[in-house]
């Protein structure tokens, strides 16, 4: 899709494992005998949600080189439902909805990153476990966001696995 | 094309996951599984050594009249058994293909730990899809 000539090519497998570590990485960083349990996650969210953002900004920048410009906030993201999401996870997304008063709701039917998980009671405890990995996501919709001129929320749930939704808050008005 | 069932055993001859496929198989306890898994790869260890050719790779395939057993062992010390019908053919092919479900849905399962019983859902699911598959 942006033929690189300098591209140089790697393992797909590794970003998974990379994403996968990412979160028992930032829970031993955060850790902190003192803090309660919601403060903790509290803290890991804001730690992983933060790389996200950081990553976010950086692929927006990176892959909004060549395009034309933006013409308004559906454009944006229409922009991270199809450009973004096929460049970190392969695919685009599967489903976006908007209320025209700001709010919008990506849904990915088969989320990559949930696509491997199972525990071994399954259901509604797989799901509660698999929450903080798509806080990175998260992160990563609103720096690109952020960085094309939209100020916003992210939100994630899963209501089944691997369905992810993620819900979108725009600050402006989107007329 | 018959298979029985499917043993992994990991890096310490410790049996992590067992499944019988057919239900014609005598039942046996869970303490004899780890006594077979063990047993074998002791068997496996001092066939490795005993051979005449150097540097060999211990036991691949064991046959008799009712069963066949072939083992693929992984460059991490991973063994997969295959206990399958004399007759059958490419249980290679089966076994690579267990492998890659294996790395799928064992290796990239957030929620696993490597080295312990394997507990996961998606692989049970799909080795089961898969063995129905090819039966």
């Amino acid at each position: 899709m942006y033929p690189d000539p300098h591209a140089i090519y790697l393992n797909l497998s590794c970003l998974d494992f990379l994403l996968m570590e990412l979160i028992p990485m930032s829970e031993r960083v955060v850790e902190d005998g003192r803090i309660g349990e919601e403060e903790r996650k509290g803290a890991v969210f804001k730690h992983v949600e933060g790389l996200g953002y950081r990553v976010g900004q950086g692929l927006a920048e990176r892959f909004s080189q060549d395009r034309p410009r933006f013409t308004d906030v559906l454009d944006v993201m229409k922009f991270v439902c199809k450009d973004l999401w096929q460049l970190v996870f392969r695919k685009q997304i599967d489903n976006l909805k908007t209320n025209h008063r700001g709010v919008y709701v990506l849904t990915d039917s088969s989320f990559r990153l949930l696509m491997r998980m199972s525990t071994d009671v399954g259901g509604l405890d797989t799901i509660t476990r698999a929450q903080p990995y798509l806080w990175f996501p998260c992160g990563v919709i609103r720096g690109a966001l952020a960085n094309l001129g939209v100020q916003a929320t992210v939100v994630a749930e899963i209501t089944g696995m691997p369905v992810a939704v993620f819900h979108v808050q725009t600050m402006r008005q989107d007329n | 094309m018959v298979v029985y069932s499917l043993y992994i055993l990991n890096k310490a001859a410790g049996l992590i996951y067992q499944r019988d496929f057919n239900d014609g198989l005598q039942k046996l306890s869970s303490n004899d599984y780890l006594v077979l898994s063990g047993t074998f790869h002791a068997v496996h260890a001092i066939a490795s050594r005993i051979s005449p050719v150097p540097s060999s790779s211990g036991i691949e395939v064991l046959e008799t009249d009712t069963f066949r057993l072939q083992c693929f062992q992984t460059l991490t010390g991973t063994k997969f058994l295959l206990i399958s019908d004399p007759r059958q053919q490419s249980s290679d092919t089966i076994l690579r293909r267990i492998y890659e479900l294996y790395a799928d849905y064992v290796i990239k399962n957030p929620f696993y730990q490597i080295e312990m019983p394997v507990r996961c859902e998606l692989f049970d699911r799909h080795l089961a899809a898969y063995i129905k598959a090819i039966s």
